[in-house]
This record gives structure tokens, sequence and C-alpha cells, in this order.
């Protein structure tokens, strides 16, 4: 159970930019997806998603067994799976509170206004949490990532995943641009939807944020293929010696096997 | 017509509609074919309909012109009397706060009939005072306001600029004073046809100590020209603002939300949002200008525009002129997006559909000024 990739090859445009990728997100796991810049670790996000500049050529996506390949990303979404952007786009006019409670209400179901909380809780659970992951919850009435620093936009994303109750959490680079203590704040949150049972895809370029999240499995995305997938010592592994050694330690060791 | 207007018809055939003549750097986003067309107008003899949403305000309204003048029930403190070209005495008298510099203030200015003179005493705390100004049917109306908010006065007041469906032509001139220490809400609505061009100008003058806060939304129809110039004269004055203005389809609206400082240490905040919805047409510009005078002054100005289709038109031009050699802060930003693909599918990640992220986007921008809330409009009827 939870998220199955399988044999997933895609493209946009011209360039393939998945390859035969398969893996799994159990639920109450932190699987850490590893590569350097360009190796395709958000487009395996976004295909995931369903975004629609990415074609499929190939292969399945499964939620709980079942296909989700081709429904469109607001019903994935629905479905339960989060996506939190690595720089997620502003958007003037629509405060924060109105999107979540728009999303929210989606996540419910059912019918009427939008705007309106289906579930009034959810008001002042979003000023909780926003102070709990250290947000002025001010921000709230804030445009979405209008005027945002890094550290918000990042944390105003993990409100969100926090809130929506998603089984399959997707974190696009929550590290970038953080400085150590917004690194902390945003593994301690990581470590929480863990422990709620949440499957946790962890998207990240660098080992650092690893050392606060322990993943419970890692893979290594190189050139849109995965070169190696293992246990947490494998990020240490990438760590000490880079990529390039990763790639090389690996092919020969299935070539040997 | 008194001998006194035949100087502006000078001026109106003289002068050009805009200063600036249209360059590879410099253009028209005023649709002036419009109003050239339409200069001709007969005065209309009975005014306009005005729209369901709008007819319990207009019956709240104190003060309310279109093809007349009629003034009731004013709070205390408060004097309004109709006036003619010319007007007695002190304070503010027609072109005191706005000068005859192009073709359409010329216009006016020549043939404007309906005015009115607000006078707010000194020190009332006069509650809420509304304004309505609407249209004629298929004929010209002009209107001219003057409102003198007296020294230390508070209280909010309620500007409706509005045009009905019938076809013809409206210029609206309003000038405000806002005197020092007085505090005033300016809740300014615009809502136009799509068969009338509107030109509207209006200066809010602010004086020493005073402060406005200012929220805006404009719908406009047909062609709807609102130039809103804020002059922000003392020392201390605070001018802020926030403008939500939605272009609907086949209308085309230019709206100048400028801030001018010449008071030291005064301070002027403009954010507006702008939406167009499929192939309307909106310019939202505006000016922070920092003369000599405004030493010390802080200035932002933050201007969206997003784009709902790719058959609309969007312009989000701030500029921002400083003269003064010792600034506090001057800021602007702007931003002219349409819903591309990676805003869309980031909306998508929450669940929403197409249509509901349309529904967002408008009620977001429509809502932002907290014009429709404060004068309890849906939104929704705003943008019909
Ligand atoms: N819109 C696009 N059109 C063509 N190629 C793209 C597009 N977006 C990304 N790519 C290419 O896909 C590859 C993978 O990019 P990406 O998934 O962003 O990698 P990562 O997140 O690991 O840095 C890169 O070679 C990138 O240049
Ligand atoms: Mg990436």
């Amino acid at each position: 159970m939870g998220l199955e990739v399988v044999n997933l090859t895609a493209r946009i445009g011209e360039k393939t930019v998945l390859k035969n990728v398969s893996l799994n997100v159990n639920y109450g796991e932190v699987h850490a997806i590893m590569g350097p810049n360009g190796s395709g670790k958000s487009s395996l996000a976004y295909v995931i998603m369903g975004r629609e500049i990415y074609e499929v050529v190939d292969g399945d996506i499964l939620l709980d067994g079942e296909s989700i390949k081709d429904l469109p990303p607001e019903e994935r979404a629905i479905k339960g799976i989060f996506l939190a952007m690595q720089d997620p786009p502003q958007v003037p006019g629509v405060r924060l509170s109105s999107l979540i409670i728009a999303a929210a209400n989606k996540k419910l179901g059912g019918e009427g206004e939008l705007g309106r909380p289906r579930d009034p809780r959810i008001l002042k659970r979003m000023m909780e949490l926003a102070k709990e992951i250290g947000l002025d919850p001010s921000i709230l009435q804030r445009e979405v990532n209008v005027g945002f620093s890094g550290g918000e936009r990042k944390r105003s994303e993990i409100l969100q995943a926090l809130l929506l109750d998603p089984k399959i959490v997707i974190l696009d680079e929550p590290d970038s641009g953080l400085d150590i203590d917004g690194i902390k704040i945003v593994a301690q949150y990581i470590n929480k939807l863990r422990e709620q049972g949440k499957g946790v895809m962890l998207i990240t370029h660098y080992a650092r944020l690893l050392q606060y999240v322990k993943p419970d499995r890692v893979t290594v995305l190189i050139g849109g293929e995965v070169v190696a997938t293992d246990g947490y010592e494998l990020a240490r592994l990438v760590e000490e010696k880079g990529y390039a050694y990763v790639k090389q330690a690996f092919r020969k060791g299935s070539a040997q096997g | 017509m008194s001998g006194s207007r035949e100087k502006y018809l000078e001026l109106l055939r003289k002068l050009p509609f805009q200063a600036i003549a249209d360059t590879p750097t410099v253009r028209y986003y005023t649709d002036w074919k419009e109003y050239e067309a339409r200069l001709d107008s007969e005065y209309a003899d009975e005014p306009d309909e005005v729209a369901e949403f709008l007819r319990d305000l207009r019956s709240e309204a104190n003060v309310v012109l279109d093809v007349d003048v009629s003034i009731t029930g004013l709070p205390k403190g408060v004097a309004a009397e109709r006036i003619e070209d010319y007007v007695d005495g002190e304070g503010l008298k027609p072109f005191t706060l706005i000068e005859v510099a192009n073709k359409m203030t010329a216009y006016h200015a020549y043939r404007w009939r309906e005015g009115v003179k607000i006078t707010v005493e000194e020190g009332a705390d006069f509650g809420r005072i509304v304004l309505f100004s609407g249209s004629g049917r298929d004929g010209y109306v002009g209107h001219h306001i003057l409102l003198d908010v007296g020294e230390g006065a508070k209280g909010e007041i309620v500007f409706v600029d509005y045009a009905g469906e019938s076809g013809g032509l409206k210029t609206l001139l309003a000038e405000i004073r806002v005197n020092p220490k007085a505090e005033v809400n300016l809740v300014t609505l615009v809502h136009h046809g799509k068969n009338k061009p509107v030109y509207a100008l209006r200066a809010v003058e602010v004086l020493a100590q005073a402060s406005v806060e200012s929220l805006f939304f404009a719908a406009g129809g047909k062609m709807t020209r609102f130039q809103d110039d804020n002059l922000i004269n003392g020392r201390l004055a605070r001018f802020e603002m926030k403008a939500s203005n939605v272009a609907r389809p086949a209308t085309k609206s230019d709206i100048i939300l400028s801030t001018l400082h010449k008071g030291p240490e005064s301070e002027g905040v403009v954010k507006a949002r702008g939406i167009v919805i499929g192939d309307g047409y909106l310019a939202q510009r505006g000016a922070a200008v920092l003369y000599d005078e405004a030493s010390l002054a802080a200035s932002e100005v933050e201007s969206y525009v997003t784009l709902l289709s790719e058959k609309g038109k969007g312009y989000a031009v701030p500029v921002l002129e400083i003269h003064t050699g010792e600034i506090t802060r001057a800021g602007h930003s702007a931003a002219v997006a349409s819903l591309g693909e990676e805003f869309t599918f980031y909306l998508k990640t929450r669940g929403l559909s197409e249509d509901e992220i349309t529904g967002l986007l408008i009620e977001g921008v429509a809502s932002f000024s907290g014009v429709a809330e404060k004068l309890a409009i849906p939104f929704t009827e705003l943008i019909k």
C-alpha cells in the first residue's frame, strides 16, 4: 500500500526525463530522492502529480494499488497526493486562508460554496498550526506567496500539507534557501508527517536535511534513471563521495551481481 | 451657458487628449476615440436606470447627481449646496486642485452642469456620507464635485461613480481636500455600463497630519478612464489605498492611481490588484512621485494584474519618480501574470478544477480592496 511508481518513462517535449523509473513510497516512511541538478527529480514529482505538460510514455502510477495515471492533477490531489513545489508561484489577490479553505472543502467533498469552510474547525487549526511551525498567523491573511520570504514559502507549503491531511506528501527541495533553523523546523514537521503515517517522498539535492530527517529509503536519480536504491547509508555515501562515485559503484555492483 | 466658459471652448479645440503623443515607448492606454466619437452628445434628459444591486445604496445616498442634483439627510456638521460654474466665498472652487490641461478636462469645464459642494465642519465626527454620481440616458452628463473636509473631522465617505447601460457620455471631476488632522475613510465604487464611455478625474489633497484610507473598486465599461491623483501635501500626511480592478469581457479600463508627495515625512501606499476576464482590457497604472519638498517621505506602489484568458489584455505600469534627496522608503513592484500552465497546475495540486481556479482568482481580486464587503454588495453582482 502507498504509492507505487512502476517502470515509468515520461517525456517533456522531445526530451525523455524519466527512464523506466520504479520506486515505492510506503505509509509511515520517508523515501528520499536524491540526484544532481537536472536529473529529473522535479519531473518525477510532476509526473506523479499529473502535470499535463509531461507525457507518460510507459509504465504506471498506483495509489493503494489503483492506477491514477490517467487522472487530472486535481483528482490526484483529492485522492490524497500533496505536492509542495520547489518554487510555488505567487497568486495575487487570493489569501492563503482562502486557498486553504477551498482546498480543504474539495478534500471533504460535497456541495456548497468553495469559500465557506465545510468544516469550520479548519479556521482554528490553521491559526494554531501556523504558529506552531513558526509562521506569524497574519500570513493567512496575506496573498498566497506574494512577498513571502523563501522560508515563508516553504513553511506555508508544509502548513498546507499538514492541514489537508493527504496520504502521500511529495516535498520538492523543501530545504532550499533555508538557514539551519529553518531546516530544523521543516525537518521536525517532515518527521511529524511520517509519524502520522503518511508516505513522504522527500526530494533533496543535498544530504544536509537528511541529518535531521533520517530517511527509511534513499533513491538516487541520475539522468532520469534510478542508479541506486538503499537505506539511509546511501545518503551518507552521496554526501561523502558524490554522485559520480555512487553511479560508478552501483553500476559495478549491479554488473557483478 | 455663462460667458466665463468661453475660454474653455478655446482650450477644448486646442488641447490634445493626452499631452505626450503615441510613440514606441509612450502609448495610449486610454482609447480616446471612444470619447471623441461622442463629444457632440446632447445633454441627457432623464437619468439612467440604476442596476438592482445599487438601488439601496442610491436611496441611502445623501447626494445624488444624475441629470439633476439632489441632497438629502446630511449628517450633522455636513452642508451641501448645488453649484454652478461659480462659487463664492472661501475654500474650494472648481479647478482648484485640477488643472484644465487636456481635451477631456476642457470638455468637462466647458459643458458640466450638475455640481455640488460639500463642506464638512471642522472637528465634525460625521459618520458616513454617501455620494452617488449616476448617469443620463443616452446623452451627456458632466458632474463636478467639491468636497472640503474640515480640520480634524472624521468619518467615512462613500463615493460611487456609476454609469448605466444606455449610450452617451459621462465626465466626472472631483476635488477633495482633506484638511489638517482630518481622518477620512474613502470607499470608492466605480461601475460602468458597456455602452457609455466615462472620463473621471479625481484629485484628493491630504494636508498636514491628515490621513486617508482609500478603498477602491472599479469594474469598467465601454471605456473607463479613472484617474485618481492623491496629493499628499502636508507634513506627516498619510495616504493608504487598496484597489481591486476588474475588466469584464468586452470592457476597457485605464485606471490610474497615483500618489504625489509634496509633504515632508509623508507616507503613501498603493496596493492594486487587477483581473482581466475574457477579452477585457485593463491598464492599471500608478505614479508615485516624491517631489523636492517631500524629504523623508515614504512611498510604496504595488500593482498586479492577472489575465484569465489569452484574449484579454492587461498592463501593470508603475512609475516611481524621486526628486528629493532624502527618502525614508520608496518601493514599487508590478507584474502581469497570465493564467500560465505552472500557475494553474499549482492550484490544481490543491484539488481545484479550472473553473474553480478562475472563480477563486476573481473573488480574490474583487474582494481584495474590501469595498464589496464594506458596502454589503456580493462581489458576484459587481462583476456580472
Ligand atoms: N519545460 C521543459 N522543457 C524541456 N526540458 C525540460 C523542461 N523542464 C525540465 N526539463 C529538463 O528535464 C530535465 C530534468 O529536470 P528537472 O526534473 O527539473 O530536474 P531536477 O529537479 O532534478 O533538477 C532537465 O534536463 C531539464 O533541463
Ligand atoms: Mg528540481
